[in-house]
């Protein structure tokens, strides 16, 4: 349906987007996730057609959205973040304008107001100005808006963000039962509620995609590096020791505790070695008091991807500053000596 | 296309926008017409133009402000973005708008001769024809004003911006008739037009390379021409910016010159700035 291939959105210095690929196959609820300024709204304004790429090209439903613009984009319904109301316009006048504008048939025009407006709960205020709806029913009439035109797709930016719990719980219900007729792309940087909705996530972190599968291949995915908890009655040092000889034990955290040594040991690769670790205690004449497998969650998956892709960035930044220095280094050296 | 027509029609009456546009040119059009038709009793609807032109001055900003600005500040134009349509045909929708705006004082102005034939006679010729030169300069002024809309962010930028390039063109006779003749007056100016241009066609492409080879290409050629032959430019500066001046073309026709090549000039202008203003989204979409 979408296909986004090694897309970079620059603004001067600032790379937004930096060479994503990704694409979005026909049907059910994707989740566009990422913390705040990671490159989500970018990205959904490019799809849309709102914001031009720097590089790389978008088609959706096979038509590019440049050079063939009108076509792609009458597969698209778009709320962007800020919903684009007319404030002095009701909901009814609103969404008529935008159903002629998107060239729905003046035969079904009140069909299809009827439909949305029955769909987002807007009957009721449907006469009312636009201006004195609250941040829910603006957030409603941006919804219907995207629906207009049947189209194929719907691309949602940050639906809830700034709604209160009770609007949240409606948009999402709405976003659901969306889900049931049209392919939805929704972007948020709350993980609850991409998990509540979604049965896809792509997950983005500084302009790159880290992730992109299904909840339950992410899910599954916390459990290839398995986390193993311990508690052994010794001091931190001998533990250790002991922990050292194990290469399948990638890092590890240890605190002392009132009953000696809490560890915790992120493996490399799904393999079983508390056997080994308990004889490996045993052998030192160490008791092992707990023994135990922790499941990494989604939240601490999600936390690590982001978090990552923040490393990757800073370490990169470092190696050319580091570059810049070794450029000095040998003058400096050649001057010392002389 | 029919659809951001009738929006933004509707869009300036639910506004006071159209109802102080139209009344204050009414208004004052009214008051010149008292004064020199009823008062001195010239059965001349000319005249009454000619001394009330200023009011596009303020009038062309007030209006034509709201037309992209207003979209950019509230960020409803992501909407017209991710419209399946041309952006031409939505730049055209607005322009329409506006134009129907103005068409309607228009209308009434339209009357004026048919009212002033009862009282004496009146050279129908030349008095709709003057019109269709104020009607023309009017719907130039507002495709300027439409394109400056389209490069601000705020409403307010846009009308001060709006009636700073309509100042400019309303005195650019008085500033040519500052400008001396002599040759190398007329090449520096010209040289600031190239900067100036060049200016305009960076903050369109964002593309400061093509901006800078454009400058010094044109620059080059003007400046080997008038080491060549440095009496063709004698004079011309002033006189270009006399010619280009959209006020003077109304004045043409004020004077009984049905004057073509102000039509097509006017025409030339609309055209030329509803292709910017198109220029101008569409460079928004890589910011």
């Amino acid at each position: 349906m979408i296909k986004v291939n090694r897309l970079t959105k620059k603004y001067g210095n600032h790379t937004a987007v930096n060479d994503i690929s990704f694409e979005i196959k026909k049907g059910g609820v994707y989740g566009f996730l990422g913390p705040n300024g990671a490159g989500k709204s970018t990205t959904m304004n490019i799809i849309t057609g709102c914001l031009a790429a720097t590089e790389g090209e978008v088609t959706v439903g096979g038509f590019d959205i440049y050079e063939e613009a009108i076509k792609a984009k009458k597969l698209i319904g778009y709320l962007p973040e800020n919903p684009p109301l007319y404030t002095e316009l009701s909901p009814y006048e609103y969404l008529k304008f935008v159903a002629e504008a998107k060239g729905v048939k003046k035969a079904d025009m009140d069909a299809e107001l009827t439909y949305v407006m029955t769909s987002t709960g807007l009957v009721d205020v449907a006469f009312k100005l636009i201006s004195s709806l609250s941040k829910g029913y603006k957030q409603r009439v941006g919804i219907a808006q995207a629906m207009l035109g049947s189209p194929e797709i719907i691309i949602l930016d940050e639906p809830t963000v700034g709604l209160d719990p009770k609007q949240i719980i409606e948009i999402r219900e709405l976003i659901k039962s969306l889900g049931e007729e049209h392919t939805i792309l929704f972007s948020s940087h709350i993980l609850s509620e991409v998990q509540e909705l979604c049965e896809n996530v792509i997950i983005i972190a500084n302009g790159k995609i880290v992730a992109n599968d299904s909840l339950e291949n992410l899910r599954r995915a916390g459990t290839q590096h398995p986390i193993l908890h311990l508690v052994a009655k010794t001091d931190p040092m001998s533990a250790m020791d002991i922990i050292d000889e194990f290469e399948e034990v990638s890092h590890y955290a240890i605190t002392e505790c009132d009953k000696g040594t809490d560890l915790e040991l992120t493996l490399t690769e799904p393999v079983d070695i508390t056997e080994r670790l308990f004889f490996a205690f045993a052998e030192k004449g160490i008791p092992l008091l707990t023994i135990s497998a922790k499941e990494q969650s989604l939240e601490e998956l999600y936390l690590k991807l982001t978090e990552s892709a923040l490393m990757d960035e800073l370490s990169e930044d470092e190696e050319d500053k580091n570059d810049e220095l070794g450029e000095y280094t040998p003058m400096f050296t050649e001057e010392g000596e002389a | 296309m029919k659809a951001i027509l009738k929006r933004e029609i509707k869009g300036y009456f639910s506004s006071l926008t159209a109802y102080i546009f139209i009344a204050f040119m009414l208004v004052v059009i009214g008051f010149f017409s008292t004064y020199y038709n009823f008062t001195y009793g010239f059965a001349s609807f000319s005249g009454v133009l000619y001394s009330c032109w200023f009011i596009f001055l303020v009038l062309m900003p007030f209006l034509t402000m709201r037309m992209f600005a207003m979209d950019i500040q509230d960020k409803t134009i992501n909407l017209l973005y991710s419209l399946p349509c041309r952006m031409s045909s939505i730049v055209i929708s607005k322009y329409l708008a506006a134009l129907s705006v103005f068409a309607v004082p228009f209308a009434v102005m339209c009357a004026y001769p048919l009212i002033l034939s009862i009282f004496g006679n009146v050279n129908f010729t030349l008095e709709y024809s003057c019109l269709l030169a104020f009607f023309l300069l009017g719907a130039a002024l507002i495709s300027v004003g439409m394109f400056i809309s389209s490069m601000c962010s705020a409403q307010s930028i846009a009308a001060i911006t709006g009636f700073g390039a309509m100042l400019l063109i309303y005195l650019m006779p008085d500033v040519a008739g500052m400008i001396p003749t002599s040759a190398i007056a007329s090449v520096i100016g010209y040289s600031l037009l190239i900067v100036l241009i060049s200016l305009i066609l960076y903050r369109l492409t964002d593309n400061q390379a093509a901006a800078v080879i454009t400058a010094f290409s044109l620059e080059v050629i003007l400046w080997a021409l008038y080491f060549i032959n440095p009496v063709i430019f004698e004079g011309l500066f002033p006189m270009m910016l006399n010619k280009i001046s959209l006020f003077t073309v109304l004045t043409g026709f004020l004077n009984g010159l049905f004057d073509l090549s102000g039509i097509v000039m006017y025409l030339s202008v609309i055209f030329i700035f509803c292709f910017l203003t198109v220029q101008s989204l569409e460079k928004k979409r890589y910011n």
